[in-house]
């Protein structure tokens, strides 16, 4: 067995090991559950520390015949794109686990879904076989159903079984595109480096129905105007730690999978598309914030800047050249890291105060000075203030479609996303922070150990990949060229 | 001579064991423990003998036995195997069943086993007589066994209106078979494969009666529109009969649908694939409507039953190797999600006197174990993986996209995804409900074992499904029966 599997299925004996553990007894739940998330989380980090940067290949290479009987393969390779995911994925999951020590129902329960979760978010970045990719990219279905289902807020079914089919909706339409690739293969293949060899050479046509139906499973994940309407939903009414995991981690896969595999296997139908691509990307950032703009409640508020700040992401990609790619991939680490913060935030202050009404609030940064300070560092580096990563990844997002001509109007429009954005924070910030102090709020504590625990980290990163975005830039660099190398490819 | 003996003896086997249970019936004390526990495992030896009789058959080569009447090839050995094991499952899920708690059994398990080997007969029909007369032996007994609640009048009813569709359908295909006779001059599959020309050259008449046949199958399988006494035959009779029937029979019907329109006849020159067709999308979407409006647990299962059949039949409307080896792993795998989600049932009504969805909120508190794998089998029964529902549901998709059948995927996959949204109200009642009472709910040892097999199968074949593609694939590769038998002159 592998590094790579390793990373993957400890979570899962994790999960499994948790069945076994008594229901009176929630710390070792809790201990166990950390341990198998540290421990994941500790080998992605070895990975990254023996990862060759200088190369774009897949590493780690593990392979094995699964099915023989339809050519499917068990394959896991790592690249930089992918370590980059899996490290994120492994961190905010384990900072995640956590800041869920306060969960006191089904503490047991909830652990395994926890993990659960975890090695279907780490097998699809790590999955090189179409297949085996859409099995885990399906094993995330279930496990978030019962997390938000089950220990989510007042409309949690809803919110559930919305996310669920809608979803569900997309994986289907991949499913279908997926058979595509294969049946258009010879020999009849779903591994990525096999189609990767044949697929760019398809017709037209066939490239842009393919094309189609990938689009519809990942444009629900990122999500992507107008499907879009689960995330609100999903991510206000589900428990804080799960809002960090769909925010930071689930939204990424849709991008993820639109980088690696649907731009990469069919150039021709990318090519045609970027530019209603693009489109999309600029309804997002703008639609996005304006939405934001018009809430009170701050998890919410967050949630539509999620929509927005995934709009950035798109418009890097669709730019389709080497900044683009770079920006968008940063934004989906510093997306994850901010946005994991302010969710965690957000958790903080609605756990004691059981609203996260913004005007319900006023003049609390006298009353929690520490609470005050970090949240206003996550809001910041969310709207992008230099020095912090949101500035960043945002740049290289704009600078990588200005530079493609035809981009230039809708880049300046989606630019007033930076600018609305700025202003729903800073109104969040005044009217929560500053002010009169609303002394209804006097019994109010600042955060604890275990709540600092999970949110720290995340203001170093933050701070760290705003001065040294080349920590991050460096591992993706080789592979972020390849990819867009392999999109130049023209059939013969 | 002897061949013919052999072939014939899990057939001869079943029968007589279960004409011994009949005689057991007869005895004065046949309502007493011991004499049931006696029937019981007779039933089940009887079973037993007759599977070793199957697999000692080997790996199966087209014979034709019984003058003809009967075949034995791939398609009857694995249909003989789903029916065997739904019989023998459905017999251990009898036993200890609050329902029966008073009546004799022994004629109960007669009847399933009488009816057992009706559905042996009918997947090894080489001719239209013998289906007529082996759908029939699957019937009768079936009739029997839903009404066998006799103080319930729910059950009766039931019994009843199955009993009606039953001899209805049945009058339909003499009918259909009765055209056909006329137009080719015998009821022999085979000669209807040989006079593919004459019945091109009559097309219209020969168009009438397969429209009959289609007609009577269709009532058989349970498709969309002739489906609508699934709900209450299987919400009237006695749970345990329910999963027996919503098994055994319809992929026994599918499979005969499979041997006469896609082995024998050449549907896509006669145009009644694409009635087929039609009739796959009608099955999945209007049952998986329906089913989002149900709140009873077993008239979901149905509805999902018949949804499901759309699903097998997709196979059969793909055709080529591909095609039919999908709707074999496909009826093998719906065997066990199914007859498991059944026994969680069987389980829990039990206990809860009830199989209303309201019955069912917070059961995951009450009964963990039980909603974890009713949690299993529905998330297998809708396709998702990693379950064997979801390989059944890959391979028939791709059976019927490599066929060319584009659209019937993308409806069929469209429809997986309505199918969430009534599996998935089981689960919110289990799970996202609050309990109405906290007494934890016993599992008896048969259902305990029935669930271990069901639910190691369900997540083998969903980990692991390579040695079931490699057996169906294997059973493929042998030609089918119809192709190679010999012309019989009209």
């Amino acid at each position: 067995m592998g590094v790579l599997s390793l990373i993957t299925f400890l979570p899962l004996v994790g999960a499994i090991a948790l069945l076994v553990v008594p229901k009176d007894k929630p710390q070792l739940a809790r201990l166990l559950a950390v341990i198998f998330a540290g421990a994941s989380f500790i080998v992605s980090l070895w990975l990254w520390a023996n990862f060759n940067t200088g190369t774009s290949d897949f590493q780690f290479v593990e392979k094995f015949n699964w099915i023989p009987t339809f050519n499917i393969q068990y394959i896991m390779g790592v690249d930089g794109l992918s370590l980059v995911l899996v490290v994120l994925t492994t961190l905010l999951t384990l900072l995640s686990v956590i800041a869920s020590f306060n969960i006191e129902n089904r503490v047991k329960e909830y652990f395994f879904f926890f993990l659960l979760l975890e090695t279907g978010m780490i097998g699809v970045f790590l999955g090189l076989d179409l297949f085996l990719f859409y099995v885990f990219w399906e094993l995330t279905l279930v496990p978030m159903y019962f997390l938000i289902g089950i220990w989510g807020g007042p409309k949690k079914e809803y919110a559930a079984i919305k996310f669920f089919l809608f979803t569900l909706f997309g994986s289907v339409f991949m499913l279908i595109a997926l058979l595509a690739l294969y049946f258009n293969t010879t020999p009849h293949t779903f591994e990525y480096m096999e189609i990767l060899k044949q697929s760019p050479s398809l017709a037209m046509g066939l490239q842009l129905w393919i094309f189609l139906g990938l689009y519809l499973g990942f444009s629900v994940k990122i999500p992507a105007f107008p499907f879009h309407t689960w995330l609100p939903l999903a991510h206000v009414e589900a428990p804080t730690a799960v809002s960090v995991i769909l925010a930071g981690v689930l939204l990424k896969m849709g991008l993820y999978g639109l980088m690696r595999f649907s731009f990469t296997l069919l150039p021709l139908a990318t090519q045609k598309l970027a530019y209603p691509l693009a489109i999309i990307a600029t309804i997002n950032i703008v639609y996005g914030a304006f939405c934001s703009l018009a809430q009170t409640d701050i998890k919410r508020m967050i949630a539509y800047s999620s929509v927005n700040h995934m709009g950035y992401a798109l418009l890097g990609i669709a730019s389709l050249n080497v900044i683009g790619f770079s920006g968008a991939a940063l934004q989906m680490i510093s997306h994850g890291i901010i946005t994991g913060a302010l969710f965690l935030l957000v958790g903080v202050i609605y756990d004691r105060a059981h609203t996260r009404d913004v005007n319900a609030f006023g003049g609390l940064g006298t009353k929690l000075p520490v609470y005050t300070g970090i949240m206003t560092l996550a809001c910041f580096a969310s709207l992008g203030l230099p020095l912090l990563a949101g500035f960043v990844s945002e740049f290289l997002c704009f600078l990588g479609s200005f530079q493609v001509v035809h981009y230039r109007y809708i880049t300046l429009i989606s630019l007033l996303g930076i600018l609305i954005t700025a202003a729903f924070f800073l109104i969040m910030i005044k009217k929560v922070f500053l002010g009169t102090f609303n002394t209804k709020w006097e019994k109010l504590t600042d955060m604890d150990t275990r709540e600092l625990v999970a949110v720290v980290p995340l203001c170093i990163l933050m701070v760290l990949f705003g001065i040294l975005p080349s920590l991050l830039l460096s591992p993706m660099n080789a592979t972020l060229t390849h990819l867009v190398d392999l999109m130049k490819l023209t059939p013969p | 001579m002897t061949t013919g003996f052999r072939l014939l003896a899990p057939t001869l086997v079943l029968s007589a064991f279960a004409f011994l249970l009949f005689g057991l019936d007869t005895l004065k004390g046949r309502a007493r423990p011991g004499v049931k526990s006696a029937g019981f495992w007779l039933a089940l030896l009887g079973l037993g003998i007759s599977a070793a009789m199957i697999s000692s058959a080997g790996q199966p080569t087209p014979i034709l036995y019984g003058r003809g009447m009967l075949v034995s090839d791939s398609l009857s050995f694995i249909l003989s195997w789903i029916a065997i094991l739904t019989t023998f499952l459905v017999v251990i899920l009898s036993e200890n069943d609050r329902t029966f708690e008073e009546l004799p059994l022994c004629a109960y398990y007669g009847l399933l086993l009488l009816s057992a080997t009706g559905l042996i007969l009918v997947v090894s029909a080489n001719d239209f007589l013998m289906i007529f007369l082996s759908i029939e032996l699957v019937g009768v007994p079936g009739f029997i066994l839903t009404a066998y609640l006799r103080s319930v009048e729910k059950s009766s009813e039931a019994g009843m209106k199955f009993f009606l569709i039953g001899a209805f359908s049945s009058a339909m295909l003499a009918y259909g078979i009765s055209i056909l006779y006329g137009i080719t001059g015998s009821t022999s599959l085979a000669s209807l494969q040989n006079g593919m020309p004459l019945l091109m050259a009559k097309a219209p008449l020969t168009l009438v009666a397969l429209f009959f046949v289609i007609v009577s199958f269709g009532f058989k399988i349970a498709l969309v529109p002739f489906h609508m006494w699934v709900p209450d035959a299987f919400e009237g009779a006695p749970t345990p009969v329910a999963a027996f029937l919503s098994v055994a029979p319809k992929v026994a019907g599918a499979a005969l649908a499979l041997r006469v329109f896609s082995l024998t006849l050449q549907s896509a020159q006669l145009g009644v694939i694409n009635v087929l067709a039609i009739l796959v999308v009608l099955t999945m979407t209007v049952a998986n409507l329906i089913g989002l409006q149900q709140t009873n647990v077993i008239r979901l299962l149905a509805y999902s039953s018949i949804a499901h059949m759309g699903y097998l039949l997709l196979g059969l409307v793909a055709g080529g190797p591909a095609g039919i080896s999908s709707v074999y792993l496909y009826g093998w795998i719906y065997l066990f999600m199914n007859l498991g989600a059944f026994t969680v049932v069987i389980c829990l009504s039990n206990s809860l006197q009830s199989s209303d969805l309201s019955a069912y909120a917070g059961l995951s508190k009450r009964a963990p174990a039980l909603s974890a794998l009713f949690l299993l089998f529905l998330i297998s029964l809708a396709g998702i993986p990693p379950t064997a529902g979801f390989i059944a549901k890959f391979y028939v998709l791709s059976a019927a996209y490599n066929a060319g059948w584009i659209w019937l995927v993308l409806i069929a996959s469209a429809n997986s995804v309505i199918a969430v949204g009534y599996y998935f109200k089981i689960l919110h009642a289990m799970y996202f409900k609050a309990p109405v009472s906290t007494e934890a709910v016993p599992i008896t040892l048969p259902i305990r074992f029935v669930l271990g097999v069901t639910s190691f199968v369900t997540l083998c074949m969903g980990i692991a499904p390579q040695a079931g593609f490699a057996m169906v694939q294997k059973l493929v590769a042998t030609p089918p029966a119809a192709t190679t038998t010999t012309p019989v002159q009209p």
